[in-house]
């Protein structure tokens, strides 16, 4: 079976390299409608992730704006050796990633402040619906294998674009969402039953 | 049937019911376009990294105090320090993890307050008023002279003055929501998340620190 993901190709993947170098070109040169035009471009995949691996909409929120800002910050350092989109989803991971490291260690000092009150998620434990279970599974893969499972198999990124937007070998990429897929297996051993009606 | 195509379809119908994980909603496009190009609009004077860390670290010592405090006095008046880019990393780590620990406690309140995960309770409201006291003191600081950093202290001044002022017994939603508005439509938050470093190992990695 294929790794990739059967959906239709993305619109944003049918548009013109070439249009983004023009655009680029033209953001460099302190045109601000370009900068607008190459936002409206790329913003709703880069949201998309950034929802997916985030999970909360004012979270979601500032790390697009985060993204783009420093995009366009960094637009100098791009050489055009790879695609405007695997670069800027290098920033946007680069971004999200680190903004949700952030968020945990915040999570962290939230709890302490509520001196160790329960969490809300504590009910989930005890409920036996599978979506759920299998929300916290993803929830609580490693960060690497998460970050590959949801470009891959919901976002639908090939192995080359995640593996441009991470910085890794195909092959890693590859590996992280095999066993992914593993752990998430593992994880729902005990609904197997349910999972084939 | 072979275990490879049981977890053949196993995986496909994972990747069916996992659809649903973290579904996000229609992007709020024009929003986040008016937070971009407040930021990319506000002024940029680089007074230099290495100035940001010793202007910041110099007042949140200050405000700590003693031990951090001696040390530096020791090493003459911060200020002095300030425009060099010639001191040795070692000397400030001390003074960047101080300054860090103030900007990851205003986040961290911050980033509470807006998602309601923090009660509203007095210990939140000693947070919000010693940050407060905090950031007053950044502002007399060499610091402010970067306007960017002075642009962020002044919003974050505004900020906590407004939430050191709720009541916990009486607050109403629609102060908070107030607050809230005012942070989103500044972009309060991802200013103060650029300004800290991603992490403990990465001091001085990332971040404006």
């Amino acid at each position: 079976m294929s790794d990739e993901v059967q959906d239709p190709t993305p619109a944003f993947e049918l548009r013109s390299a070439v249009d983004d170098r023009d655009l680029i070109a033209r953001v460099r040169a302190g045109d601000g409608a370009a900068e607008r035009l190459l936002y409206d471009r790329h913003v709703d995949r880069v949201y998309r992730l950034a929802y997916r691996l985030a999970g909360d909409p004012d979270l979601a929120r500032d790390l697009t704006q985060d993204t783009f800002v420093r995009a366009f910050e960094k637009l100098g350092t791009f050489r055009g050796e790879s695609a405007f989109s695997t670069w800027l989803h290098s920033v946007a991971t680069s971004v999200a990633l680190n903004g949700l490291r952030r968020v945990r260690r915040l999570r962290r000092y939230e709890t302490d402040l509520a001196d160790g009150a329960a969490v809300a998620d504590g009910t989930r434990e005890a409920e036996p619906d599978l979506k759920i279970r299998l929300r916290q599974a993803i929830d609580g893969l490693p960060e690497g294998y998460r970050t590959v499972f949801v470009m891959h198999e919901l976002e639908g990124y090939t192995h080359d674009e995640i593996a441009g937007a991470l910085g890794v070998e195909v092959g890693t990429s590859k590996a992280q969402l095999s066993r992914a897929r593993a752990r998430l297996r593992e994880a729902l051993a005990d609904f197997a039953g349910e999972w084939t009606r | 049937m072979t275990v490879d195509d049981r977890d053949d379809m196993l995986d496909a119908r994972l990747r069916e019911l996992a659809r649903d994980y973290h579904e996000p909603p229609a992007p709020p496009r024009e929003e986040m376009w008016a937070a971009i190009a407040a930021r990319r609009a506000a002024p940029r004077v680089l007074v230099g990294r290495r100035a940001w860390t010793w202007g910041l670290a110099a007042a949140a010592v200050l405000a700590v105090g003693v031990g951090l405090g001696r040390w530096s006095a020791m090493r003459g008046p911060a200020p002095a320090a300030l425009p060099g880019a010639d001191a040795p990393a070692a000397a400030d780590a001390p003074l960047r993890v101080a300054a860090t620990q103030y900007l990851t406690r205003a986040e961290a309140l911050l980033t509470g307050m807006r998602s309601g995960s923090v009660p509203v309770d007095a210990q939140f409201l000693a947070s919000a008023r010693e940050l407060l006291s905090m950031t007053r003191l950044l502002l007399d600081s060499p610091l402010s002279q970067d306007p960017q950093v002075r642009g962020l202290l002044e919003d974050l001044e505004l900020v906590l003055a407004q939430v050191a002022q709720l009541e916990p017994a009486t607050r109403g939603a629609a102060d908070l929501d107030l607050i809230t508005d005012g942070l989103n439509q500044r972009g309060v938050l991802p200013r103060l998340r650029s300004a800290i470093p991603a992490g403990p190992a990465a001091l001085g990695a990332g971040g404006e620190l």
